[in-house]
């Protein structure tokens, strides 16, 4: 079973000095102009622990700063590097598109949480009010509370958006006033990171939480794999 | 999953990406769902413990508390 880490620029790097999962070396297969990274294995596809996690992502990050990568998705597997090299070669141009989109950048992710006041005393509910009534009052007396960090978080935004090259907001879950994957070029991490420290630091009611860099996970091409192999 | 520190944060952020992003080259990525649930459930706990409580994340389906492993 052929495993696949990434996908970058060919010719692949030398890749001694870091193994695969379970230990395994690593190889490169190429199908110009495409090089994937990969290693062998006996047995079905590995478990997402966190060991594994850290060591896909250890040879992704080895791949170095000087090529573009793509990272693939954890769980990959092929039969055999003839069923590899025919992905590769039929979507070499989507694949050779998406290298050139993310070249020269990392991604950084960012999440503002909003860190609640203590709630008002005078906003408990009526005796005898209904309990989901009182719970929907609730929720709307905590969104107007938020809204001023709400609109520092969009304006955070915009600020970051400007640094960098590209951005996502794969949907913003439960009380966070900003999730955002961003596309930065390599030589504005830093001004990126001293905007949002900005933030962080003149607002006591959000909490910023920045991690990265990461290679570009948000931003890889989508393909089409329902179509032909030999389209 | 309660003791959250740095350390956490960034695996949660990792996984985040690992299992949901990144380039799908294959319909054969063997990852049971379950797997992915648990990561979205563990992003869930470390957010709440900054956040007041609230309902389940818009489109996340997460496990029944009995179907929760590890």
């Amino acid at each position: 079973m052929i495993y696949v880490y990434a996908l970058c620029d060919g010719p692949p790097p030398a890749l001694t000095g870091t193994a695969g999962l379970e230990q395994q070396p690593l190889a490169a297969l190429e199908a110009s102009p495409v090089a994937a990274v990969y290693s062998r294995h006996a047995s079905a596809s590995p478990h997402p622990t966190p060991d594994n996690a850290w060591c896909h992502e250890a040879v992704v990050e080895a791949l170095g700063p000087d090529r573009a990568v793509l990272p693939v998705r954890f769980g990959t597997t092929f039969p055999d590097l003839d069923a590899l090299g025919a992905v590769l070669r039929c979507h070499r141009r989507w694949l050779q598109a998406g290298l050139d989109r993310v070249r020269g950048c990392v991604e950084l992710g960012v999440r503002v949480l909003w860190t609640a006041p203590a709630e008002p005393r005078d906003e408990e509910p009526a005796p005898g009010a209904a309990p989901g009534r009182a719970y929907l009052l609730a929720r709307l007396a905590e969104q107007r509370r938020s809204e001023p960090a709400r609109a520092r978080a969009e304006h955070l935004h915009r600020q970051l958006a400007a640094v960098a090259a590209e951005y996502t907001r794969p949907g913003d879950r439960g009380g966070q006033l900003l999730s955002g994957a961003y596309l930065v070029p390599r030589g504005a991490v830093g001004a990126f990171r001293r905007r949002l420290d900005e933030l962080g630091r003149a607002d006591p009611q959000v909490r910023v939480l920045c991690t990265g860099p990461w290679p570009p996970y948000h931003f890889v091409p989508q393909i089409p794999l329902g179509e032909p192999m030999h389209a | 999953m309660n003791d959250l520190g740095p350390p956490d944060v960034s695996l949660l952020e990792l996984l985040d990406r690992l299992l949901d992003k990144g380039v799908v080259l294959s319909g054969d990525i063997t990852l049971a769902v379950a797997d992915v649930d648990l990561v979205y459930l563990g992003l869930r706990v470390l957010l709440a413990s900054v956040e007041t409580a609230c309902g389940p994340p818009a489109g996340v389906v997460l496990p029944a508390p009995g179907e929760v492993r590890g």
